[in-house]
């Protein structure tokens, strides 16, 4: 026995036996989790359909049961009402938005080599740009733009696959969305059963706090989205700025990554605007700022509320891991993973014994 | 005063050695897995295979003995395969041998119509389009070669997978029934491994039901098809058949363009009738479906759709028929333990904690009693070790 400042302390030295059956459960366990790993690396791209799918569905399924209370509707016909009417809704705001954005396109509101030339005029930055001659080099490019286009077919038809593996994915996903909503509730009651009695409590209490979080997360994070678009485009319209409709579906998009979405998804207007005039640049960006300080403090609050409680950095470096990972999508599934992980451990971690 | 007690754990050299060894082996063996890929890729597939052929395997052995059933059931599936793949090809060629008759003439007709009087430059514009189309088979395949060693590899591959499902057919039962043993021996939870081998049967019986779904819609497009001459009747049989693996957007997806390209070239009356005649079969096989599922009260739909759009990530088609099989037998293994934990030991099925074996024939299914009797390996108290011991009560709670 050794005595240090006191305390006395006893050391006893036991051999391990290791039992056969328990390294062959260790390694098997390894091997399992390896392979899990890299059947996981290979479907990585349906794994991010199911992430996104999952947001999705927690979103969508505040709706579906108040549309089953409400007209007294089953499970199956109220998730066809609300997933039929989200999908008409995005069809057709997407086809009324399409069409503006091929007619500002096509009646030829951005004329690039004409706004070269106006910035040519603008203070400090006038002076590079008449040095560069970039006014000049402007036309030239966009001159020879139809023999470009005409001898490079392979990148069109690498641009037209890459939208229609886009729209691919996006209609997978609603099929993932539609499938967890009408068999979510009884996979999760059957994960419940699957669960020892004990736990059973603890995974309830985990599995509501998880729903109140993402779910809050998604629904409001949909509608700050939706506001934030509608901003872009009416601050568009209201300025004249040439593909206003395209500046707030970039908005509307990018509003959906924490932190940054809200500067990069402004850029767009404000670039837009420039082909203007400068002051009418500066007015979009006042307003755009206008709206964004309205939107942190009054609207954000009061929709997603403290459903997520995460400081600004700990949302900052998840949108920036989640990109490195899995691009604007995992910029976009960061929050709520994070949150979800917070409210996890919250449950799960052990109480502290009152003091006496 | 503080007084704590430390014990410091060590490892003898009989019990380093194997820790080390341990991990060596668990090293060599993920190395072993990862070299050979592709033999688990073809052992799945023929596990695949076996669980879907494994229902008229069994429905056969009532009347006549195992082996043959098991080479009657091959010999079939193996005309089936042939006479699909025979006509699909068929149709492809000759469907592309009338597309290289008729191109340059409708090239020249739509250059006139378009007002290209210039002879000299017509003539070269329907030269490109048709070496385009000759060169087509070539751009999209590759080389000749290429292609005839392509084919002989994967010739090469079926035969490999449809010899080790044959096995499995044959010895797969029994080679299951003694996994089950031996797991609930180590466990000692022999009514879990039941439960387990019954969820097994029921999600490979799922499985078969869709694929027989699938593949009776395809049958149906191709054979109607055929009748009224719709061109390439059976490769669009085979995209029916193909999509309709998938919930939802597959009937979207398998019936949209093959009822837009039967409009398009079939007289009205007739696709009509050809379309009302798929939807007719259609209805009642979901409604055929639609009773079995509502009665076993799978929730496959998500598996299936994750297990096919995860397969096709990794292996293309092959791979999504593989998984949308495998993904409903562990659907059912799953859901079939979970049934059994909400149950509850005292609602098992009768006898299933004294004999091992099932109320009906799903839960012997991983090796029926006579044979296992016949082999030897007969449920055995003694063998099965620990053994949880549960009322004897039907699956429905009645005593």
């Amino acid at each position: 026995m050794t005595s240090v400042g006191g305390a006395s302390r006893t050391e006893s030295a036991r051999t391990v036996e290791v039992e056969p059956r328990s390294l062959v459960l260790l390694c098997g366990v390894v091997v399992a989790v390896v392979v899990a790993v890299d059947v996981g690396r290979g479907v990585r791209g349906t794994l991010v359909q199911l992430l996104v799918a999952l947001v999705l569905a927690l979103a969508l399924d505040r709706v579906v049961r108040a549309a089953q209370r409400r007209l007294h509707l089953g499970r199956g016909a109220a998730v066809a009402v609300v997933v039929g009417a989200a999908a008409a809704l995005t069809l057709g705001a997407l086809t009324l938005l399409a069409r503006a954005m091929v007619r500002q396109a096509t009646q030829g509101s951005l004329d690039a080599s004409a706004v070269a030339a106006d910035l040519e005029e603008a203070p400090v930055v006038g002076e590079l740009l008449r040095r560069y001659e970039v006014a000049d080099r402007v036309q030239a490019w966009l001159a020879g733009l139809p023999d470009r286009l005409d001898a490079d077919l392979g990148a069109i038809g690498g641009t037209v696959r890459l939208m229609l593996d886009a729209a691919t994915g996006a209609t997978l996903t609603f099929l993932l969305v539609v499938l967890l909503l009408l068999e979510g509730p009884r996979l999760v009651g059957a994960a419940r059963l699957a669960l020892p009695p004990e736990r059973r409590e603890v995974a309830a209490r985990l599995g509501a706090s998880l729903y109140v979080a993402i779910g809050r997360y998604a629904v409001g994070s949909l509608l700050l989205a939706l506001l934030a678009g509608s901003a872009a485009l009416a601050i568009g319209l209201a300025l004249s700025v040439p593909l206003a409709v395209a500046a707030g579906l970039w908005a509307l998009l990018w509003n959906f990554v924490p932190q940054l979405g809200g500067i990069v998804g402004g850029a767009a207007l404000v670039v837009l605007a420039a082909t203007r005039s400068v002051g009418t640049a500066l007015l979009a960006l006042a307003l755009w700022l206008a709206y964004s300080q309205l939107e942190n403090r009054l609207v954000q609050p009061i929709i997603i509320g403290r459903a997520v409680q995460l400081s600004p950095m700990t949302t900052m470096l998840g949108a920036l891991g989640g990109a490195a990972v899995a691009g604007l999508v995992g910029a976009v599934l960061a929050v709520p993973l994070a949150a979800a992980a917070k409210v996890a451990y919250a449950e799960l971690r052990p109480r502290a014994a009152p003091l006496p | 005063m503080n007084s704590n007690s430390r014990i410091r754990l060590q490892l003898d050299l009989p019990a380093a050695v194997r820790v080390v060894a341990a991990g060596l082996a668990t090293l060599a063996l993920l190395l072993a897995l990862d070299r050979a890929r592709h033999v688990v890729a073809w052992t799945l597939t023929a596990a695949a295979v076996a669980f879907l052929l494994d229902g008229p395997v069994r429905a056969l052995t009532r009347v006549m003995r195992r082996g043959v059933a098991v080479g009657l059931v091959t010999l079939v599936t193996l005309a089936a395969l042939a006479g699909v793949a025979y006509e699909v090809g068929n149709t492809l060629v000759r469907q592309y041998q009338r597309l290289q008759d008729a191109v340059p003439r409708a090239t020249s007709d739509l250059l006139t119509d378009w007002g290209v009087r210039d002879r000299e430059q017509r003539d070269e514009l329907v030269e490109r389009v048709r070496r385009l189309v000759d060169e087509a088979p070539t751009r999209l395949l590759g080389a000749p070669r290429e292609v005839a060693e392509g084919t002989l590899s994967r010739l090469a591959i079926f035969a490999v997978v449809a010899t080790l499902a044959v096995f499995m057919l044959g010895g797969g039962a029994r080679a299951l029934h003694r996994l089950a043993r031996l797991v609930a021996t180590a466990s000692g939870d022999r009514l879990s491994t039941v439960q387990a081998g019954r969820g097994l049967v029921r999600g490979a019986a799922a499985a078969r039901g869709a694929v027989l779904h699938a593949g009776v819609a395809g049958l149906v497009v191709a054979t109607l098809g055929a009748l009224v001459d719709l061109p390439g009747a059976q490769p669009v049989g085979l995209w029916v058949a193909m999509w309709r693996l998938l919930p939802f957007l597959g009937l979207v997806m398998a019936y949209v363009p093959s009822f837009a390209l039967l409009w398009l070239t079939v007289a009205r009356d007739q696709a009509l009738l050809v379309a009302g005649g798929v939807l007719v079969v259609e209805a009642g096989l979901a409604w055929a479906m639609h009773r079995r599922a509502r009665r076993e009260r799978p929730p496959t739909r998500l598996v299936a759709a994750l297990a096919l759009l995860g397969g096709f990530e990794m292996y293309g088609v092959v791979g999504a028929v593989v998984c949308f099989v495998l993904g409903h037998v562990v659907a059912g293994v799953v859901n079939e333990l979970a049934r059994g934990r909400q149950e509850g030991p005292g609602l098992a099925p009768a006898g299933v904690a004294e004999a091992g074996v099932g109320e009906d024939e799903a839960a012997a299914d991983a090796m029926p009693p006579d044979e296992a009797e016949r082999d030897g390996s007969a449920p055995d108290e003694a063998a099965a070790g620990p053994v949880r011991r549960v009322t004897t009560t039907s699956s429905r709670g009645e005593p």
